[in-house]
């Protein structure tokens, strides 16, 4: 049997507070517009929300959320339902092009590239 | 100098920039998990990509440059600090050589010789000698791709070679040709210069492979025997550094360019507001780009006047412009340094940015009395260490050219500046493009 004691609830606890801590200052700092009209229970619940869509992908590096949390805020939470945004999604779900870090990263690059050519 | 075509920076990529910078600097661990690693930089390297333009003779240049200009490439890349230098350009061959023949019923007969001496390679092979006396302790090695026959690997009567400070332990591992990506819009060909180098870590056994790709100019006539130089076995790395030199301006075609990048997933990164190459005036342009123009008037008949000046169209013409300032003078990007990056790279490139000639001929007391010339620097975060180190290079060379005629406007700041670019001109048309390597390495605890 398993036995997780307290203790360790309460490090799982502290770190997921600081988690979310982190991913606030950074979205914050970064993308202040986006969340400007959010209340702090509004953006702990956007954090959730984006934390389950991030994990569906298989992410789980804070690199890759601090990348995932960024395109979601630039292209919308569903980007993946939008016409435009279909290659994004389809970019993630080669599994053969990578394993998923570095089709985020790449997928990331593929943003920046084609954003400095739509101006 | 400012580059004329830049546009001005997409807020969104900027802010998606920042943003991806914040991401790296974020350990790369799993949140799920105590800190069970932790990247540390374990050094750095600098790296200079220089092409130097018709190193070795061309049409315009002679096949062996004067002791100060060599000695003047020799200083940028000691007072720069470089530990690996990519030298483009290289000819392979000095240009054919007249021959003028007189007969005994003395006719006269002219032709052209091929040379077979491999004058860019003596050239940086001089450059070479100038290092290790400058710093002997460095040990400078050099290298070049060859074929099995011994001859210079290139397209176009050009090579690329390595320059390299053996003395921290900094070994070439391999040099070899691969065949990537290609962007026929930059005139870049699929056949790239590949070297491995071997850097060691201070700290310990371990050493860092730091691979370099350079992309050879696109010569179609070259391809079938680029072709059968090719090593098999060699495959572009995942992380690898990018030294390309284009002979057309990146920023005008901007789209190929992103292309490019794209396709060899190579990191994004801003263009520089720095040009590496001084922008020639528009009819100079049109002129090299236009076949059938007539390049000069006088040819049409000499002694014609009206003639040549109907037919050199002079109303379309713009009014020439010469900048008063050297902030108007414009510059155009054609070299940079990329880097192609994995997510998990051990490689990071920081501090990429031209190398200003003009600034490394004026004197310190110039660069201060900039603000009075109207100089508005547009890059002013940039510490230019390259400031007055070719000073002393620069009143050598004035020295032994007779011709340079002593007025009272010598000491003109003006004049001073028009001297130095005369001389960077002289050097190379193209400045060379420095960065810092940075090597980590992910150490588990």
């Amino acid at each position: 049997m398993l036995i997780v004691r307290q203790n360790q609830l309460l490090q799982i606890q502290y770190k997921n507070e600081q988690f979310r801590t982190e991913m606030k200052e950074f979205l914050q700092n970064f993308f202040p517009e986006q969340i400007s009209t959010f209340s702090m229970h509004e953006l702990d619940e956007k954090i959730t929300q984006l934390f389950n869509r991030s994990t569906n992908y298989g992410l789980f590096k804070k690199q890759d959320y601090l990348r995932f949390f960024s395109l979601c805020m630039i292209f919308g939470d569903n980007w993946e339902h939008q016409p435009e945004q279909t290659w994004m999604h389809e970019r993630m779900q080669q599994n053969h092009a990578g394993d998923v870090s570095q089709r985020l990263y790449e997928l990331y690059q593929q943003c920046l590239y084609r954003l400095e050519e739509s101006i | 100098m400012k580059s004329i075509t830049a546009k001005p920076a997409n807020p969104v990529v900027t802010r998606l920039v920042h943003a991806d910078a914040q991401a790296q600097q974020s350990s790369n661990e799993d949140i799920t998990s105590e800190d069970c690693a932790k990247e540390i930089k374990q050094g750095m390297i600098r790296f200079m990509a220089w092409h130097i333009s018709e190193l070795g003779g061309s049409e315009t240049k002679p096949d062996k440059r004067n002791e100060t200009e060599i000695e003047a490439i020799a200083e940028i890349i000691h007072q720069m600090k470089i530990n690996i230098c990519l030298l483009g350009g290289v000819a392979i061959s000095a240009p054919d050589k007249l021959v003028v023949t007189t007969l005994d019923d003395g006719s006269v007969f002219y032709r052209y010789e091929p040379t077979d001496k491999e004058s860019g390679w003596q050239e940086a092979n001089n450059i070479l000698n100038v290092l290790k006396q400058k710093n002997p302790g460095a040990h400078w090695k050099i290298s070049v791709l060859r074929d099995d026959d011994g001859h210079l690997v290139g397209a176009n009567n050009q090579c690329s070679c390595f320059l390299y400070q053996s003395a921290q332990g900094i070994r070439l591992k391999s040099i070899s040709l691969i065949k990537a990506e290609s962007s026929p819009e930059l005139k870049l060909s699929h056949y790239h210069y590949y070297a491995k180098f071997s850097v060691p870590n201070t700290e310990s056994d371990y050493s860092f492979d730091v691979p370099i790709a350079s992309p050879l100019v696109e010569h179609m006539d070259s391809n079938d025997y680029l072709q059968a130089q090719i090593t098999a076995d060699v495959e572009l790395d995942e992380n690898c550094i990018f030294a390309i030199s284009c002979p057309s301006e990146i920023n005008i075609n901007k789209a190929a360019f992103n292309r490019y990048r794209s396709k060899l997933k190579i990191t994004y990164e801003a263009l520089p507001p720095q040009g590496s190459v001084l922008v020639e005036p528009i009819w100079q342009h049109i002129h090299a780009n236009t076949s059938g123009l007539v390049d000069n008037p006088l040819l049409l008949n000499a002694t014609d006047v009206m003639l040549q000046d109907r037919l050199a169209n002079w109303g379309a013409m713009p009014a020439l412009m010469h900048p008063d300032f050297y902030a108007s003078v414009s510059g155009g990007i054609f070299d940079s340094i990329l880097l192609r990056q994995s997510a998990q790279s051990h490689i990071q490139l920081a501090n990429t940015r031209i190398v200003d000639l003009v600034r490394a001929c004026c004197s310190e007391e110039n660069s201060a009395n900039q603000a009075a010339y109207g100089v508005v620097d547009d890059v002013s975060d940039i510490e230019f260490v390259e400031t007055g180190v070719l000073v002393s290079i620069v009143a050598k060379a004035e020295v032994n050219q007779s011709n340079v005629i002593k007025s009272e406007r010598d000491n003109d700041i003006a004049m001073q500046y028009s001297r130095s670019m005369r001389f960077a001109r002289s050097i190379s048309i193209h400045w060379p493009v420095i960065t810092d390597i940075c090597l980590m390495q992910q150490i588990d605890e």
